[in-house]
């Protein structure tokens, strides 16, 4: 490989995966390309069912690059391709016709012919919530029925049903139940991150997958977003990125941490607070650098 | 403190130039509209709007250009809205970054600040000599060719403010992109579609010279758009040129109607955008 800027020299890792068959996602050995500059090396993050892995590490270590390759949202900027497997329950949701050839070229052993799977599929299966909430410019209701509209065909009184417990899950239906018709907008911004929730929960998805969910939020609006990530654990499988430690100890039970397109360490979340194993992590953890 | 005397002498020159210059600008205006209400608030009468171009020395109104007008400026800002919308969307959405996509952008551009004349010729060529007349339809085309345009830009415009974000959480819930425009980035960017449309409009509703050219002007009431058509500028371009006074006052009022209509237009337009933001 030719040396590159953001190659690690002396690459120390410890990764202490969950046993496999617990896994509902699993990103296998992940190289990303922003055009010819290459983002992440290697990475392989290991997600086991009804747990939350958290992902922590510096700005610009690929933390977010590594969740937008989860439900292949990079993919709708064409300079940007990822090659490697993505693994839903078992099945590759990465590898198709296009990429086939770049894990070949990358000397990679391709076991299975891979098939073009609808993504759309693929991304009602595997939700996502951004930093920034992004309500649609419809009411709460519509908002939250989207998807439900889009892979489903329901009766009117199923979709208010699915609302209804949508709402219930993201711990909102409280406060929106008399104003359901008002715009997402109308929201404080608290709201309407779990509006993006409940939207995503709406469509029964395995994988959450949150992008910093809390950063815009104040620490009220935060505890009642991590009540509602706990309680839906017991239902599906999150993936949340964050700056902010504290959170990844207080609600992860994994937690991988990545520094400069590289995982580091992945181990249980008790485990990496307590006793990183390697330096990097350590010195990140005790705000040595980062 | 020499330095800083000289700084706020410098600062006081400034401000006067600004307030100066803005006075000015806003004067002309004043001016304008003053001088149009003047002359013509004196012949506004409900015959304006139930007659037809008079004769010299007949009494008359100008139903007949006013129901052209709303008729062609109708028909203009269909074709243009239709046209320029999807135009923006292709330029803001599927091919930014792309070389046809900086080409047509650019080329959008200059057809923004070409001549109406040049407009008005170019459809008499292609539409008023092939077919041996000249028509309402002739001018509706001329007219929605300057307003597109401005539709199409400010479509691409309004449409680029919309943050990626709103696009990938549309397409994270597995929606295609086509649907998250139609059905998220439209509706979000409702408010400035309305005012490109709305500015489109206020942009045709006073041109002269294209219509000249293919509508030519009609002094008879017509509904059929594929005869010549009378509407308010040409009328006033006649009227104000000829050598009766009864004529100058109804282009007087013709002019009065069309700054009024711009004036609302614009009033709206910013009113919506206004309620759009929140």
């Amino acid at each position: 490989m030719t040396k590159n800027e953001n190659m690690v020299e002396d690459l120390e890792q410890f990764i202490a995966p969950p046993p496999t068959e617990n896994l509902n996602l699993e990103a296998r050995n992940l190289d990303f390309y922003y055009g010819t500059h290459q983002t992440l090396f290697n990475v392989s993050l290991p997600v086991e069912r009804n747990k939350i892995t958290a992902l922590i590490g510096p700005s610009g270590c690929g933390k977010s690059t590594l969740l937008r390759i989860l439900n292949r949202i990079y993919a709708l900027y064409p300079q940007q391709y990822a090659v490697g497997r993505v693994l839903l329950d078992g099945k590759d949701i990465l590898t198709d016709h296009n990429t086939l050839s770049r894990l070949k070229d990358r000397g990679d052993q391709v076991e299975l012919d891979p098939l073009d799977c609808d993504i759309s599929q693929i991304r009602a299966r595997i939700g996502m919530v951004f930093q920034k909430p992004t309500p649609f410019p419809m009411s709460i209701y519509d908002n939250v029925a989207y998807g439900v509209r889009l892979h489903f065909n329901k009766s009117r009184q199923e979709i208010d049903g699915i609302v209804e417990r949508a709402l219930h899950r993201a711990a909102l239906w409280d406060e929106v139940k008399d104003k359901l018709k008002d715009s997402g907008l109308s929201l404080s911004g608290g709201q309407q991150q779990r509006l993006c929730v409940a939207r995503g929960l709406a469509v029964e998805p395995e994988v959450l997958l949150l992008d910093e969910p809390a950063s815009a939020l104040d620490p009220v609006s935060t505890a009642r977003l991590e009540e509602t990530l706990m309680e839906l654990k017991k239902d599906l499988s999150i993936v949340i990125v964050t700056h902010n430690l504290q959170q990844a100890a207080r609600i992860s039970d994994y937690t991988g941490f990545m520094y400069l397109g590289n995982m580091i360490e992945f181990c249980s979340t008790d485990r990496l607070f307590a006793r990183p194993k390697t330096r990097r992590a350590r010195d990140y953890l005790t705000g040595r650098f980062g | 403190m020499n330095s800083n005397l000289k700084r706020r002498l410098i600062n006081k020159i400034f401000v006067a130039l600004c307030t100066l210059s803005t006075l000015l600008a806003i004067g002309m205006l004043a001016l304008i509209l003053g001088s149009l209400i003047i002359n013509g608030a004196g012949g506004l009468h409900l015959s304006v709007f139930t007659q037809d171009q008079p004769s010299p020395g007949m009494s008359g109104g100008l139903r007949n250009s006013i129901i052209g007008s709303i008729a062609m400026c109708l028909a203009a800002m269909i074709i243009a809205v239709v046209l320029g919308i999807l135009a923006g969307t292709w330029l803001s959405e599927y091919s930014r970054n792309s070389k046809y996509g900086r080409a047509i952008h650019f080329l959008n551009d200059v057809l923004l600040s070409v001549p109406s004349i040049l407009v008005g010729l170019f459809v008499y060529e292609i539409m008023v000599r092939p077919f041996h007349g000249f028509s309402g339809f002739a001018g509706a085309v001329s007219l929605a060719l300057l307003a597109m345009p401005i539709v199409t830009r400010t479509t691409e415009d309004m449409l680029q403010l919309q943050p990626d974000t709103l696009r990938e959480a549309g397409m994270g819930l597995g929606a295609s992109q086509g649907l998250v425009i139609r059905s998220i980035i439209w509706k979000a960017a409702a408010p400035g579609l309305l005012t490109g449309g709305l500015l489109g409009f206020a942009r045709i509703s006073g041109e002269t010279a294209p219509l000249l050219f293919t509508a030519l002007g009609n002094q008879f009431l017509t509904f059929n758009m594929s005869e010549p058509m009378g509407s308010l500028p040409t009328t006033i371009f006649q009227f104000a040129m000829s050598a009766y006074d009864d004529w100058r006052n109804l282009a007087w009022v013709g002019a009065l109607l069309i700054a009024m209509a711009v004036l609302t237009i614009n009033i709206l337009g910013r009113v919506m955008t206004r309620g759009g933001k929140r």
